[in-house]
């Protein structure tokens, strides 16, 4: 009975040591795993609200590139907290830089019921003629290019109330184009006669342009058109669209031209960065193995033939650390043949230790050539 | 009816001359549960009967007094006496029959070569088929054997048949596998693939593991032992059954067993057949098996036999070819149940990696009785192979974090590989399913002759003739949507735009030829029982290959390469009383080299001198016998020297070249206890303590390799010198316990633990010195839980099998590689199952 009660016992105490003998492992690992940053890349262009809202713009965009640098990783902090190291984005956003002939601000008038009285009695014009002259008289200092918006009332059988734009030419104000009720209606916006935002009429004033013909002025390259058009937002608003002729297109004219820079996370911030990130293809193994089969014939023919570098130490076909460098080598003189010193390269690759899988490698191209990135 | 009819006469005969009666229990003195069908008879008379199914019977006798003789297959008779004091009846209560291997016939052991209990001087255990049919469960095969000594079962990535034994640390290119006698592992690569033999379990009369050298005649590579499967033949007795078994991932297997036993004009047969078909407990690895088996016998007057024995296996099933980091099967949702190699396609399962085969073995055996001194026994052979595995050629798409994957570690999106195909249109599919192919047609011979030189002195001498060849191929399975796939392979049609079914990357024959001879002499008396064994083979290699040279070049068929082994063994047990025996057992061989080192790199590149790999083994055995206590320990020693290490290089003129390293050398040694203690009569306890030591012996360096013209190729530096051999838990135990809670009731509890586990790697990798051991996986020990439950309909007999598995769902990693750091952070392992079940019944009839 002893020795029963003695196996007995051994039993329980087996049951009680043989509980979960993976769990310290597997605690250890997914420890790791939730230490490590989840790993993002994006193309990012800014809105209006990245800057006004996000960062505290007055306008949306940046003075300078500095300025980027400086407050776009504010924003990809913003938008992307749960991204870390190794991260990449690629954004695109509006530097300030201002054109000679775009004037930051449309001066925009209505006038009052005692500015018609040198024209007509009834507190309105009824002559062109009398609103260039009004306007000679209240700019007097008016430049080339100077736009103003005027609101007025004109008697055409009856008193309506317009909104114009004029332009000034250095010696008289001239009437700019507008949209006309046709060319809404041939734009699909015949029913309100406006656009429904400014991007849209940007976008659909630029094609028009493009298929108008101008019969009676010579158009070179710089010509100018300020268009003024509606649109609605709640409200209708009017708004001038510019345009330069340039390599025989019609494109909009703004105070800003776009930059991109691409940021990497280093595991504290966004910094700028260069890096490209690059897999191997299939392709790419054929072209080591072409190039590197003299120096290792069997490690290139197993790497030819199977897209991938065999990574079982002692295996005849074993790719080394070197041996890699040499091949990445080989890929990146033949991608990209003109990088300068100081780019760097994220490549991934397929290994066969046993299983299939990939590795990654960061390299820096110094003194022309590409050796590991001691910094990465 | 028979029966029935048999036992009313007996009924009406005793009645008119009998008063008296006496009844009792026969017990498996094993296992301790009843024993039906047992014969009880006066002895010297023709009175007799046959226990029922609880073991019980009730005799009528003419007689007060007298002897009753207790008999059965597979047991040791006893006689008891019977005495009827008062009135006309008594009860004589539990009769114990005790197992006797000697039982089985003197010719069926020496044909296959089976260890017979204190006179065999070999270390072995024995599993029968009642443990087998109660305990395999869904389990794989050779997972039975997981409580013996020095065993190391895993299911490997968990497919169905794809399990992998280890034995005293030796993988199954070392370990002989012998069915009926016949040798079964692989005659190219040694390995053993047990899928091939997933449905003999219905009919295994027993699994017998003979550890270290073995008893084997033939040479055989039991460098880590022999398993001998014996199946039922003639012994089968007459009747038959049916089962059904369900479980977890939807199993599910059902069949049945009809045997004539041995009828009165000298036939018998045995038929038996079984389907299996189940999801998998891991995902992707769906199966479909079948399994028959044929036996047909026949007496020829008293001194032939002859025997006709077929079987096979057709199965194919989804595989788990790819070990994970552990923590990608911690990112996982699907945790240790991850499997990479499968997705769907049109919204079905589609595996990347599966694996179809059908080998069926078919042997004609003879036993003749030539003299009372002299038999012989032969058996021929042949079987026909299909079958092959799954995966893709051209450009890999299946990686974890793949575009074709609907997110990390998902299923396959077999369908964006199509739509790819399809675009490609003439430019051939980009990505495809492949089966690499091996089929292979073998024919042997085996046959000894049996002496008795004096009453003590017995002679043993036979052949083994054996004739193999393999065709190995790729051919293309599923262009997956593309019109075709270019191949350029083949030298003589480098331009082949190959479609499904034809044959692309490699397709070679390798032809084995292989004639032994061996002689033994065994000596025994009841005391001391003694044998030495020589054997001697000469394997022959030849490979044609119709890829890689042209169909006008003679160097596309080799010549046939010849490499002789041969081994020494002998040994001695002493039986010191009835209780204790020791023995002793010694050999030397030299094993041929496989395939592979013969011809490498996949070519006609012919391995010059090619080395045999040598082994020395040594063993001292104990074993102790009583009624309630069994026990036996083992010491042993094994050395294995100059494991194949072969460096090829080219010569300058282009030509090719090869040097043979010797020097890998491994020590395998070792302490191994298994005990049973019987300490009820319804309680039975067993257990196990196997202490391996297994580690690499020496460090080979500065082995200088030169070619033809003595310029120095490279130079050789491994540094293996007290690496522990990786792959096989170097210390196991288990212990088990049976228990029977009411008669025909029976609950059992086992828990197997396994710990040293180091993560498998190659000792010819090792080139950096100073390099730590590979990464030693956590121990873990698992209880397993069976039920089994006899029950009665009318006249048939029934019994409900229940299995849990990994009763606590512990999780643990069985299977493990190890990876550059050697840690747990980039070995690349398999879990091991979770909990499984089944339960199922077996109706006799």
């Amino acid at each position: 009975m002893k020795k029963i009660s003695l196996l007995a016992g051994l039993f329980f105490s087996l049951f009680i040591i043989s509980c979960e003998p993976v769990e310290d492992i597997e605690n250890e690992i997914n420890a790791e795993l939730d230490s490590e940053p989840v790993v993002g890349a994006v193309d990012y262009t800014l809105v209006e609200e990245d800057y006004t809202d996000v960062l505290d713009r007055r306008f949306p965009n940046f003075d300078n590139t500095d300025q980027a640098k400086e407050l776009v990783p504010v924003l990809l902090d913003d938008m992307f907290p749960f991204w870390g190291k190794g991260s990449q984005a690629l954004v695109t956003y509006d530097l300030y830089s201002p054109q000679l002939r775009v004037r930051d601000e449309t001066t925009r008038y209505e006038l009052s019921r005692e500015e018609y009285d040198p024209y007509s009695r009834y507190g309105n014009f009824d002559d062109y003629s009398d609103i260039k002259d009004f306007l000679s008289t209240k700019y007097p200092d008016a430049a080339d290019d100077d736009l103003v918006l005027l609101t007025f009332k004109f008697y055409d059988g009856s008193v309506n109330t317009w909104t114009q734009g004029f332009i000034f030419d250095g010696s008289k104000w001239n009437e700019t184009m507008r949209v006309t009720d046709a060319q809404y209606e041939e734009m699909g916006h015949g029913r309100f006669y406006n656009f429904n935002s400014q991007d849209q009429a940007e976008t659909k004033l630029q094609i028009l342009l493009n298929n108008s013909v101008f019969y009676e002025e010579e158009i070179v390259e710089g010509t100018v058109k300020n268009i003024l058009y509606k649109y609605y937002d709640g409200n209708v608003n009017f708004q001038f669209a510019n345009y330069i002729y340039k390599d025989n297109t019609w494109t909009l004219l703004t105070n800003v031209v776009p930059e991109t820079l691409q940021f990497g996370h280093d595991g504290d911030t966004w910094v700028p960065d260069n890096t490209i990130k690059y897999e191997l293809t299939a392709d790419d193994f054929n072209l080591i193995a072409n190039a590197l089969s003299s120096q290792y014939p069997g490690p290139t023919s197993s790497a030819g033939n199977y897209g991938n570098f065999d990574r079982r130490p002692g295996n005849s076909n074993f790719w080394s650390d070197e041996m890699i460098l040499e091949a990445m080598n080989v890929v990146l003189e033949s991608k990209n043949p003109d990088a300068e010193n100081g780019q760097k390269y994220v490549i991934t690759y397929a290994i066969y230790n046993g299983t299939s899988g990939t590795e990654t490698v960061y390299l820096i191209k110094e003194e022309g050539s590409w050796i590991y990135n001691p910094d990465a | 009816m028979k029966k029935m009819l048999l036992g009313l006469f007996l009924i009406m005969g005793v009645s008119i001359y009998a008063q008296n009666t006496v009844t009792g229990t026969v017990l498996d003195g094993n296992m301790g549960s009843p024993l039906p069908g047992a014969n009880v008879i006066v002895d010297g008379t023709s009175n007799g009967t046959t226990t029922n199914f609880d073991g019980e019977f009730t005799l009528n006798v003419n007689a007060t007094s007298g002897k009753l003789k207790v008999s059965y297959v597979g047991f040791k008779s006893t006689t008891v006496e019977f005495n009827i004091v008062n009135g006309s009846q008594v009860d004589i209560g539990e009769i114990t029959l005790e197992e006797d291997d000697n039982a089985l016939e003197e010719i069926v052991i020496t044909t296959y070569s089976l260890a017979i209990d204190r006179q065999t001087p070999v270390a072995v255990s024995t599993l029968k088929s009642k443990e087998i049919e109660t305990q395999i469960s869904s389990q794989e095969f050779p997972e039975i054997l997981k409580s013996t000594p020095g065993v190391y079962v895993t299911k490997q990535g968990g497919g169905y048949g794809d399990a992998n034994l280890r034995l005293r640390g030796f993988n199954s290119e070392n370990i002989a596998v012998m069915i009926n006698g016949v040798p079964v592992n692989d005659m190219e690569n040694g390995r053993v693939y047990w899928s091939n033999w997933a449905g003999l379990s219905d009919v295994t009369r027993f699994m017998q593991v003979q550890r270290g050298l073995g008893a084997s005649k033939v040479a055989v590579p039991s460098i880590g032992g022999t398993i001998n499967i014996v199946t039922k033949t003639t012994d089968a007795e007459e009747g038959g059954n049916f089962f059904a078994t369900t479980g977890n991932d939807g199993y599910q297997k059902f069949g049945g067993t009809v045997s004539t036993g041995r009828m009165d004009n000298g036939w018998a047969a045995t038929i038996s057949a079984s389907k299996t078909t189940g999801n998998g407990f891991v995902d992707g690895t769906w199966f479909e098996g079948y399994s028959y088996f044929i036996n047909v016998a026949k007496d020829l007057g008293e001194d032939h036999q002859l025997s006709f024995t077929a079987f096979g296996a057709p199965q194919k099933h989804g595989q788990r070819q790819n070990r994970e980091l552990i923590r990608t099967f911690q990112r996982s949702e699907r945790e240790i149940k991850f499997n990479r190699d499968w997705g769907y396609k049109d919204g079905q399962v589609t595996s990347v990696e599966d694996n179809f085969y059908h080998k069926p073995q078919m042997s004609l055996n003879h036993y003749w009785d030539i003299s009372d001194k002299t038999q012989l026994s032969t058996a021929v052979y042949a079987s026909f192979g299909t079958g092959g595995g799954g995966g893709f050629s051209g450009v890999n798409k299946f990686g974890l974090d793949s575009d074709y994957r609907d997110g990390f570690a998902q299923p396959v999106n077999f369908d964006k590989i199509v739509d790819e195909n399809v675009a490609q249109g003439a430019l051939g599919s980009e990505t495809i399913l492949r089966d690499s192919r091996n089929d292979h047609s073998w024919f042997g011979g085996l046959s000894t002759l049996t002496t008795d030189l004096t009453d003590d002195i017995k002679l043993l001498a036979g052949l083994d003739l054996r004739y193999y060849e393999g065709k190995h191929f790729q051919e293309v399975k599923d262009l997956l949507g593309g019109q075709f796939y270019f191949d350029d392979s083949n030298i003589n049609n480098p331009v082949n735009t190959a479609e499904v079914g034809d044959k692309i990357n490699y397709w070679n024959d390798g032809i084995v030829l292989w004639e032994g001879g061996f002689v033994q002499a065994e000596y025994s008396t009841n005391e001391l029982s003694a044998f030495i064994s020589l054997a001697a083979s000469n394997t022959s290699y030849k490979r044609i290959d119709y890829f890689n040279y042209a169909d006008s070049d003679p160097e596309r068929e080799t010549d046939f390469q010849n490499f002789f082994g041969y081994s020494a063994k002998g040994g001695a047990n002493f039986n010191i009383d009835d209780n204790q025996n020791v023995f002793a057992n010694i050999g030397y061989f030299e094993r041929a080299p496989f395939f592979r080192a013969a011809f490498l790199n996949f070519r006609n590149d012919i391995n010059e001198g090619a080395e045999n790999q040598k082994i020395f083994s040594a063993e001292l055995g104990y074993g102790f016998r009583s009624s309630k206590f069994s026990g036996n320990l083992n010491i042993y020693h094994t050395r294995w020297n100059d494991r194949t290490l072969t460096q090829g290089f080219q010569n300058q003129d282009g030509t090719f070249g090869s040097a043979n390293i010797l020097g890998v050398n491994a020590i395998h040694q070792g302490i191994e206890l298994d005990f049973r203690y019987k300490a009820t009569n319804r309680l039975t306890f067993t257990g196990m303590v196997s202490l391996g030591d297994w580690t690499w012996d020496n460090n080979v360096t500065d082995v200088q390799i030169f070619d033809d013209e003595q310029n120095l190729v490279r130079t050789i530096d491994l540094y293996i010198e007290d690496l522990k051999v990786g792959d096989a838990a170097q210390t196991t135990f288990a212990l088990g316990s049976r228990y029977e809670v009411f008669p025909g009731t029976n609950v059992r509890l086992d828990y197997n633990f396994a710990g040293d586990f180091y993560a498998d790697f190659d000792p010819n990798s090792r080139t950096t010195p100073d390099a730590p051991q590979s990464w030693k996986a956590p121990e873990f020990g698992l209880f397993d839980f069976g039920l089994t439950h006899n029950y009665k309909i009318g006249t048939l007999n029934g019994t409900i099998i229940g299995n849990v598995n990994n009763l606590f769902n512990t999780e643990y990693i069985a299977d493990a590689r190890n990876g550059a750091t050697a840690t747990a952070s980039d070995a690349l392992v398999w879990y091991g199952f979770g909990r499984t079940y089944t339960i199922g019944t077996k109706i006799n009839f």
